[in-house]
């Protein structure tokens, strides 16, 4: 049994499908807040465009909060707006993914397929939850039409401690493996050209279980390492955007996980790969305030994980780095600095305990998350009042650090290291 | 359900690395002491998690296996002890699943004498098309060149078939008949038993005997050009119908006849490299590269899509027929201090005690096996060491249970250890006790979990199977030293074959600027330059190294 | 004498006649009971099979790292589960078939051994499985306890662990019935007893700390790391 949404199009659904140089994708799902907003902000800025063919695709997988109501209102009648569905399996729904759409996989092909039809050249796909949306996002769309560039990730005006996730450790890893300074390799957002929404349609990954949750990081890591043209398009703020009640572990649980499941799938060319190339950056950089972050709660946390996750964290750490972390559960908050070289052995253990599946995997991503906040405050700390460059400048540090570890994780994964001591029973 | 990833990779073979198994000795699950589908499909996490790709599996057809199932009595059906065709097909879709192909077993040379073809044949009156399945002769004196290959056993090629009132002609044991393939019906039945199991999803076929199919009076009756017509025949059939599926010869012949055998890369995609084998052992023992050197040497250079399959063992003898009389003796006085292991030309014995059980020398030749161009097989035991057992008759020796655990009948079966098909290795040395896999799984240290990082490392690199090879002449002439080069891959391989530490000057002037990093341990070493280049080996030691160019 | 003999086979006859019908009824109520166990439990293993494919039960376990039990079974847990709940129906068909033969069960000792077994198997399951589940579980609550900020996580799941383990015991002992009403109020009291110690050890003991820690919970969850936005 499947949700499925109404296939029903603003458009006549029995002609053929319109050629359009432009498609901009919405995946939604009770999206009502938002949706109608985004629309209307996509409508007007294509609009804008000089003799651009363009259409919105929105996939919908049968919300029922009026969310394509509130999209068709938007869109204000024309036919250049196009409602696609994609299937919610119950099973999507049972556990909520980190970004709180399931299917998203689905959606995204949905997309895309509708996309091909109308043989665009660029296809871009927006967050259909934010509030403001993506402003400057249109700066992508001509590189993509010629051809310049297959694929554009976006960069957001943010601090980086509001996305520690991201910024410190699915950005550096992603950089380090496959080489690509890519600053947010799993966006809600990207543009693709027609080249690679062939290829991407091409593989078998969209009906897997865990892509419905990662996808766009797969996306991602394909454009790295599929030979295609990169860029990055600096689109603006990223405020309001409505979050779903997803708790910490269980996003970290889904975003490594992802990224280390990533990992295994493709050995064969991260392995191989060396040092990291820029891409071509879009559109102006803009600045943005730093937030008023609370470093004692962070910290705290953390003392509390030590306190207890010792044991499961000496499965896949080796004793120099418990008795590291050792060392900074006993430091006071003003001292409280984490090694970047700590942080990135830290992340590739437990990428290996991962890969040997030395316990529960979900077990051991989540007991990830109190080492994760211990080096988020610690970040945090280091670069308070400083500026967001000095920030940035910290995270480049950091990723420096993960790429040149990168032999450590290569030898550990050609040759485990499978030496633990004998536990005793008590 | 095909696994992706496998779809559209024509060439899969060459970068496979092939597990070698028999249905009877994997698992048993049913308690009747014989391995059987439910059994190995109970251990496909275990194949899967040493990396393997491919399963090569023995004969498992209908058949009275008086010589372990190459005596077909029924191309369709399974044995009913090793189950049933859905046991099969639900082994094949697990192994699929998993990502692993899967290649069977195709004796087409022969059948066993109690085949329906057969026992048509000998009744129907000669002449008739139905008599002609067979070979057939009022005198055993036809054919007389052509060599006998069971020695020991078989005093002709012919045998008198009282029912028939004729010879009938065999390159093997006497109970097992060739088919005539001059006859094209016995083409066509052949081809119906290829689309019968290609359809099925199976990935490839070894072909069995292959050199032996057609007969001439006044040659050898070996690599006839009649022979390779029915190899093309069968080739095209399966072009025509299926995609990504391969060919595999067994032609125990010297490389440059064994050449024939891929055609213009029509016939056969790989085909066994018979004399190689017995020459790594060779060198090892002398301590000295030249046999390696010299038979890779005489291997002539195959069409793109073709490899050539290497081992270090098989189900088989150790086989001594592609070597010259003095280098056998050789082998005779090095490897067989008991006449009993010899049998036919070879000697029957597995991996590890033919090379004294020592871990370090199992590791160089597998790392050798390894690093030389061809897609490697492993047989199934040795990659946790296991042995043999000498006492047992004909091959069976080398055919004992796998052994997974100290338990009774080493976890193969739960049957009472009489009725096992085979008794399980007692031998202090590698008795299960000793010698297990739920052992190794524990033990850091293990055999297993070197050759499983070993099968990764070779799967990482594709110029492994797929790349040119250039040996280097370093003076010192125990340790080999050899270039593997594939699009931008650059690999030396040096391995020591001495058993005490080496040093070894390579001039790799032709990499001067290049990095070497070790590969297990992803280890820089000092730059190449201009000067030649020292290393020091352990003994038995080897070095894989990536020679990574600094501008890339 | 004739005669004499004559109604001797007679009777002869007649009481094994009589005994054949007398378990003839039996037997065939007991073939009944089989075939439509044997049916039930056919579709019911197909349907439990269905109803967990359609939740991608397999997909689930992995992930939740199941491993133990996706080892067990090449088939995957899902066809474990199914196949479980066949044997399960049938076993209990078999069962109630047997009783429905009753007389023709040779001897009252084999009856109680008989009804022995399956106790013993059904306790030595428990218990594996209560050893098992009671370690994931506890991992489980303690890391889950740890990322919640709960400041007593290492005791919440050393109880939990203790607690499953406890409730298997008491099952399995159920199931063997050995001393059935000892053991329960045994476990009653010293399961009170320790839940009682734990609560005046807590209340008495730590009140202010329980309280402060209780405080601090509801009066500062905005920085809770929870409220930041991490990708």
């Amino acid at each position: 049994m499947a949700i499925t949404g109404s296939s029903s199009s603003a458009a006549t659904s029995d002609a053929p499908a319109r050629a359009a140089d432009v498609v901009v994708g919405l995946a939604t799902y009770n999206h009502a807040r938002t949706a109608g907003a985004v629309v209307g902000h996509v409508r007007q800025s294509l609009e804008a465009l000089p003799s651009v063919r363009w259409c919105i695709v929105a996939a919908d997988g049968g919300s029922t909060d009026g969310t394509l109501e509130r999209m068709r209102e938007a869109a204000g009648g024309t036919d250049a707006f196009v409602e696609v569905p994609y299937t919610i399996h119950p099973a999507d729904a049972l556990d909520v993914p980190y970004h709180g759409l399931p299917g998203r996989a689905r959606a995204l092909r949905a997309i895309l397929q509708e996309a091909r039809t109308r043989q665009a050249r660029a296809c871009l796909v927006l967050d259909a939850r934010a509030d403001p949306p993506s402003a400057n996002w249109p700066a992508a769309v001509d590189p993509l039409s010629a051809g310049e560039l297959d694929y554009v990730s976006p960069v957001y005006c943010r601090h980086p401690a509001t996305a520690g996730l991201v910024h410190g450790v699915v950005s550096p890893v992603f950089r380090a493996l496959y080489g690509l300074r890519l600053s947010t390799p799993l966006a809600m957002e990207f543009g693709c050209s027609g080249r690679f929404l062939e290829a991407a349609l091409g593989e078998t990954v969209w009906d897997s279980e865990r892509e419905q949750r990662t996808i766009d990081l797969w996306l991602s890591t394909m454009a790295a390492v599929g030979g295609f043209q990169v860029g990055e398009a600096h689109v603006g703020g990223r405020h309001g955007s409505e979050r779903p009640d997803v708790n910490l572990a269980t996003t970290v649980s889904q975003v490594v996980g992802a990224l280390f499941s990533e990992m295994e799938s493709r050995v064969q060319v991260w392995q191989r790969i060396r040092g990291s190339r820029p891409v071509r950056q879009l559109g102006e950089r803009q600045t943005c305030e730093e937030p008023a972050l609370d470093v004692g709660s962070l910290i705290e946390s953390f003392k509390l994980g030590y306190a207890a996750l010792q044991e499961v964290w000496a499965e896949v750490l080796p004793p120099m780095a418990i008795l590291q972390w050792r060392r900074l559960a006993t430091q006071p908050m003003d001292g409280f600095r984490v090694d970047e070289a700590l942080w990135a052995r830290t992340i590739y253990d437990f990428a290996m305990g991962h890969r040997l599946r030395v316990i529960a995997r979900d077990h051991l991503l989540r007991s990830l998350t109190p080492l994760y906040l211990a080096w988020l405050a610690s970040f945090i700390q280091q670069t308070r009042h400083t500026g967001v460059e000095e920030a940035e400048a910290r995270i480049e540090q950091l990723a420096l650090a993960f790429e040149a570890e990168k032999p450590y994780i290569i030898s550990q994964w050609r040759w485990p290291e499978r030496f633990r001591p004998v536990k005793l029973r008590r | 359900m095909r696994s992706r990833g496998h779809a559209g990779t024509p060439l899969w073979y060459k970068d496979a690395v092939i597990y070698q198994l028999h249905v009877k000795s994997f698992q048993d699950s049913d308690g009747s002491g014989t391995g059987d589908f439910r059994g190995l499909l109970q251990r496909m996490d275990y194949v899967a998690d040493l990396g393997v790709t491919c399963l090569w599996l023995l004969p498992f057809f209908a058949s009275p296996l008086r010589d372990d199932g190459y005596d077909v009595a029924d191309y369709r059906s399974v044995h009913p002890e090793y189950g049933t065709l859905d046991d099969f097909q639900t082994f094949l879709a697990a192994a699929h699943d998993r990502g692993m192909r899967v290649i069977i077993e195709l004796a087409l040379n022969h059948t066993s004498d109690q085949h329906a073809w057969f026992q048509r044949a000998r009744r129907a009156p000669p002449g008739s098309p139905q008599r002609d399945y067979y070979v057939w002769s009022d005198t055993d004196r036809k054919y007389a060149d052509a060599r006998i290959i069971f020695v020991d056993t078989e005093p002709s090629n012919w045998t008198w078939d009282d029912e028939a009132q004729a010879y009938y002609w065999h390159r093997f044991f006497s109970h097992q008949p060739d088919l005539n393939y001059d006859n094209p019906a016995v083409l066509r039945e052949i081809l119906a038993v290829v689309d019968y199991w290609l359809s099925m999803g199976v990935d490839g076929l070894r072909l069995d005997a292959v050199p032996y199919l057609v007969e001439r009076e006044g040659t050898s009756c070996e690599n006839l050009p009649e022979t390779h017509a029915v190899i093309r025949a069968i080739r095209q059939h399966i072009d025509r119908h299926y995609a990504n599926r391969m060919l595999l010869a067994e032609a125990n012949q010297w490389p440059a006849d064994v050449r024939a055998y891929f055609g213009d890369g029509d016939e056969c995609h790989m085909a066994y490299h018979f004399p190689l084998m017995p020459r790594l052992f060779m060198a090892i023992h002398q301590e000295d590269r030249f046999p390696i050197a010299e038979v890779l040497a005489r291997t002539p250079e195959i069409p793109e899509p073709c490899q050539w399959a290497l081992f270090l063992r098989n189900h088989d003898e150790l086989t001594l027929e592609m070597v010259t009389e003095e280098e056998r003796d050789y082998m005779y006085l090095a490897y067989t201090a008991d006449p009993e292991a010899r049998l036919n030309l070879g000697i029957r014995r597995r991996l590890a005690p033919l090379l004294g059980n020592d871990r370090r020398r199992i590791e160089l030749m597998t790392a050798l096996l390894f690093s030389l161009p061809g897609t490697p097989i492993i047989y199934y035991g040795d990659e946790i060491g296991m042995g043999d057992n000498i006492e047992l008759g004909d091959r069976h020796g080398v055919r004992t249970p796998m052994q997974w655990s100290a338990d009774v009948n080493a976890g193969f079966s739960t049957a009472d250890p009489d009725r096992l098909y085979s008794p399980v290795i007692a031998d202090p040395v590698y008795s299960h006790q000793a010698v297990n896999v739920t052992a190794q799984q524990h033990d850091p240290a293990a055999l297993l979990h070197w050759m499983r990082n070993m099968v990764g490392l070779r799967k990482l690199f594709h110029v492994f199977g797929r790349g040119s090879i250039e040996f280097l002449n370093p003076d010192n002439r125990k340790v080999v030293a050899h270039v593997r080069r594939y699009g931008d891959d650059q690999i030396l391989c040096v391995a020591n074959l001495s058993r005490f530490a080496q040093p070894v000057t390579l001039d790799l002037s032709a990499f001067s600027g290049a990095t070497p990093i070790e590969m297990q341990g992803y280890t820089a070493f000092p730059d190449i330059g201009e000067t030649p280049y020292v290393l020091t080996l352990g003994a038995y030691g080897y070095y894989w190294f990536e020679l990574q160019r600094r501008d890339v | 004498m004739w005669d004499q003999i004559d109604d001797m086979l007679r009777r002869a006859a007649l009481r094994t006649v009589e005994n054949v019908a007398e378990f003839l009824p039996g037997l065939v109520g007991m073939l009944i009971i089989l075939l439509t166990a044997l049916v039930l439990a056919l579709v019911a293993r197909n349907l439990v099979l269905r109803a967990l494919r359609g939740l991608r039960f397999d997909q689930r376990v992995q992930h939740l790292g199941f491993s133990a039990v996706a080892d067990w079974s090449a088939a995957g847990p899902s066809v474990l589960v199914a196949r479980a709940t066949m044997w399960i129906i049938l076993f209990a068909g078999v069962l109630i078939g047997l009783s429905a033969l009753g007389a023709a069960l040779p001897g009252a000792f084999a009856r109680t051994i008989f009804a022995y077994l399956p106790g013993v198997a059904a306790a030595l399951l428990i218990l594996v499985a209560g050893v098992i589940f009671s370690r994931f579980l506890a991992r489980s609550v303690l890391i889950g306890a740890v990322n919640q900020g709960f400041p007593f996580a290492v005791l919440l799941s050393g109880g939990v662990r203790w607690l499953v383990l406890l409730v298997a015991w008491a099952m399995a002992f159920e199931h063997l019935g050995l001393g059935r009403g000892i053991l329960t109020l045994a476990f009653g009291i010293l399961f009170g007893g320790i839940v009682l110690a734990l609560a005046l050890a807590v209340g008495l003991g730590s009140k202010e700390l329980v309280g402060r820690s209780l405080e601090r919970q509801v009066r500062e969850p905005a920085d809770r790391p929870d409220k930041l936005t991490h990708v």
